[in-house]
């Protein structure tokens, strides 16, 4: 039997995705997922810009799909990163047809001809994800490049990885932060 | 007008005593004249800001500029300049700050921004993007920088993505060498900008970008830009200053006997040892720290539990903070050093002057010019701890002893009546490297328009490399070089690592791909001798020549007592000499005519 627990290590209290796997689940594990490891961070911050620069061709932190930040008081730097959940409830939550499955990666796909930035998708979000691009009309989430992160590619520290979604490393990830 | 990308050709003004803003265009051909960062400081600042002015005068400015390649995907984009009229040395001085708080000016629209006039009570700045607010900061003024820092954050709520510089008390209270902070842990750190934004009644500068920072050519910054990541990663000095930081220089610097020990009494430390890099990684960090954009991550992060149950969890201490409050003081005690590095984090200001200045009281301590009476009743011996901790508190409070030394080492060793002890160039304390060790330092701290600093040209590294530091034959050339180098980086906005990995061709190279002007080394290279030139003209209608251009007696009289440094002395005049000559300069250090003319100068001067 095996769990998933891809978010515990920022999200403490997301816990109701324990359990024995369902069918839908199944078929995910052959998906993988972005995961970042804020103690390996050093807050550089490359993966927003190689982001916004492979997406628009600009350096924009604030259009950036993973988004760093820092606490200084605790001297730590996390991430904030669409987690492509299973029950996805940013689709469920879009009255406008906007946002969809890429059955190929997984990730969440913005239709931006439909999206009317009502920001439902947003309040949806258990991790508040969903960005509105800051001079047009419509969301941004991450797309997973496609299935080659570039964020991935970039980071010098490797803090952010595309893994496996059964990766059976949790647990080793889950203590070393 | 054309205008180039990496740019955004405009400038944020503040006039702090009218309360309003407004929005300059900066002409094209400055950025090709004077690149950006510290040459369009350069530029501004003797526009604007006449020579004489004095320094906590209203119309003494803050001078921040970017780098075309600020917040671009050029990895260590990310230093930001403010250039001023000092109260430390009453020159020209300039400051670099890394960070994020530089990039995301970038983003919200500005090239730069220039701080002018005096509020008349304490506010704080506000910049999103085009809406800039100045609001009372009454309730954050007299607070500590971490307290001030989060009860900012907290006013400005729901925008996560903030950059503050802001200043502590010692800011507040004029300390002559007060910092500007960002993000906790990076200052422009030299100069006393701090104090300047003190005496302007401005608590802090928050900034919010969510604007585009355009390149030329896309496809080839992101290519360039993967390369020159794994060039910095991939080489020698890269790798190290990512495993210790700048800490590595303990272990090359106090084994070749220059190392800053008990005021320059000497430069060996016997106990510096314990300071090395790796000792540093093994007893207090727990992790690393970026600036924007930098894949080296020099930043430590480190955690101390003490005796008491207290604990520090903190960014730092770096190499000048050890040096100055460990080697110089006679002290080796991470845990001492922890918290001294903390205290002037949390005041704001300089560790490397206030080290100077307290080492000075100690040398004259224990040689018996100064007694308990002048000390507040503290043992001001070498080596004790509590002593430093003490000082460094009454400087940031200005009170008693600490209220001298925070004057500055010119000012505070007249009042002491102690001058021979003072080590500084033009009032700026020398940093950790002894010029009697590598013989080109003496004239990056002598030349240096902002009195004795470093950062101006690190020489130390390529004469340890070559084997000639105790020579002088060929320092002048190497000094210049050297500038050169600097300038550049400190005007594209690059990160002076990034030189370990990033050579000038690269640099050249990348500023072509962001800007689309097309550059090669010799137009960079005109562009820094023009900034240079222009710094000392700054000084030179302020009336300083050759005469200012001076070390202390300690380093041109007294040889080295110890060490792999031991018998050496430095032979100024003669280097000054061979370096002006080489700068085109005449004999009194004051650039002629045809060169500023050779430098298209003569209508900036």
């Amino acid at each position: 039997m095996c769990y998933i627990y891809p978010f515990k290590l920022i999200f403490e209290n997301i816990d109701n995705l324990k359990g024995p796997l369902t069918e839908w689940e199944m078929i995910v594990m052959n998906y993988k997922e972005l995961k970042h490891y804020p103690k390996k961070c050093i807050g550089c911050r490359l993966c927003e810009q190689i982001c916004t620069m492979t997406h628009f061709k600009v350096t924009n932190p604030s259009k950036a799909l993973i988004r760093i930040l820092r606490d200084d008081e605790k001297q730590l730097d996390s991430a904030i990163y669409c987690h492509t959940c299973q029950n996805a409830p940013c689709i469920e939550a879009c009255q406008y047809d906007a946002l969809s499955r890429n059955s190929n990666t997984n990730a969440i796909n913005v239709d931006k001809d439909n999206c009317v930035a009502c920001m439902e998708c947003l309040n949806a979000c258990p991790y508040e994800i969903p960005i509105l691009h800051p001079s047009d009309n419509y969301i941004l989430i991450c797309d997973l490049c496609g299935g080659e992160p570039e964020c991935v590619s970039i980071c010098p520290e490797n803090a952010i990885m595309y893994v496996e979604m059964d990766n059976s490393n949790d647990n080793e990830i889950l203590e070393e932060n | 007008m054309v205008y180039f990308s990496g740019f955004h050709g405009k400038l944020l003004r503040i006039d702090l005593t009218n309360q309003s803003s407004s929005i300059d265009k900066i002409d094209s051909d400055l950025y090709e004249k004077f690149i950006g960062g510290r040459g369009l400081g350069a530029y501004y600042l003797t526009k604007e800001v006449p020579p004489k002015t004095e320094a906590f005068d209203k119309n003494n400015k803050l001078i921040f500029m970017n780098g075309p390649l600020a917040g671009t995907l050029i990895p260590g984009n990310n230093k930001i300049c403010v250039t001023f009229k000092s109260p430390l040395t009453n020159s020209y001085s300039y400051s670099l700050c890394g960070g994020h708080w530089g990039p995301e000016l970038k983003y919200a629209g500005y090239d730069g921004l220039i701080i002018e006039g005096k509020a008349k009570s304490p506010v704080y700045l506000s910049i999103d993007n085009s809406r800039v607010d100045i609001r009372p900061a009454e309730k954050f003024w007299g607070k500590l920088i971490p307290e001030s820092d989060k009860m900012i954050r907290n006013e400005i709520s729901g925008n996560k993505t903030i950059q503050l510089a802001l200043i502590g008390p010692a800011g507040e209270k004029l300390v002559n060498y007060a910092c500007i902070t960002s993000g906790l842990y990076r200052e422009f750190g030299r100069g006393g900008a701090g104090a300047i934004m003190g005496s302007k009644n401005l608590k802090a500068i928050a900034v919010s970008g969510s604007g585009d920072v355009e390149v030329d050519n896309p496809d080839t910054v992101i290519q360039i830009g993967r390369e020159l990541i794994q060039d910095l990663r991939q080489s020698r000095g890269g790798k190290i200053r990512r495993e210790y930081g700048t800490m590595e220089l303990v272990e090359r610097i106090n084994n070749a006997g220059f190392w800053v020990t008990r005021n320059f009494t000497e430069g060996f430390f016997d106990e510096g040892y314990k300071l090395e890099g790796t000792k540093m990684r093994e007893k207090i960090v727990i992790g690393d720290s970026s600036c924007f954009g930098c894949p080296i991550g020099c930043g430590k992060r480190t955690y101390i539990k003490y005796q008491d149950d207290s604990e520090l969890l903190m960014e730092g201490p770096e190499f000048e903070t050890v040096g100055m409050l460990g080697s110089n003081c006679g002290i080796s005690n991470w845990e001492t050093l922890v918290k001294a590095s903390k205290i002037c984090d949390s005041y704001g200001f300089d560790t490397i002057n206030a080290g100077a200045s307290i080492s000075m009281v100690m040398e004259a301590f224990e040689k018996g010019i100064l007694d308990l009476t002048e000390t507040d009743g503290i043992e001001m011996r070498f080596g004790n701890e509590e002593a430093l901790l003490l000082t460094l508190e009454m400087i940031g409070k200005r009170e008693g002893l600490g209220d001298i030394l925070a004057q500055g080492l010119l000012k505070a060793s007249q009042t002491l009546n102690v001058e021979e002890f003072a080590i500084h160039s033009k009032g700026q304390s020398f940093p950790v490297y002894d010029p009697r060790g590598a013989k080109a330092m003496a004239l990056t701290y002598a030349t240096s328009p902002k009195g004795a600093h470093h950062m101006l040209a690190t020489t130390f590294g390529t004469e340890l490399a070559m084997g000639n530091r105790f020579e002088i034959e060929g320092k002048g050339l190497l000094e210049r070089d050297q500038q050169f180098s600097m300038a550049i980086v400190d005007s594209i906005a690059m990160c002076s690592t990034m030189r370990a990995g990033i050579p000038l061709e690269n640099q050249a190279k990348a500023y072509s791909a962001v800007t689309g002007i097309k550059v090669d080394n010799s137009k960079l290279l005109k562009a820094a001798e023009r900034i240079i030139n222009l710094e000392r003209m700054y000084n030179v209608k302020l009336g300083f020549d050759r005469s200012q251009d001076t070390l202390p007696n300690r380093f041109i009289n007294e040889p080295m007592p110890s060490g792999k440094s031991k018998g050496q002395i430095v032979e100024l005049e003669l280097l000054l000499d061979d370096y002006y000559t080489i700068m085109g300069w005449d004999t009194d250090g004051i650039p002629t005519k045809k060169k500023l003319k050779e430098l298209d100068l003569i209508e900036y001067v």
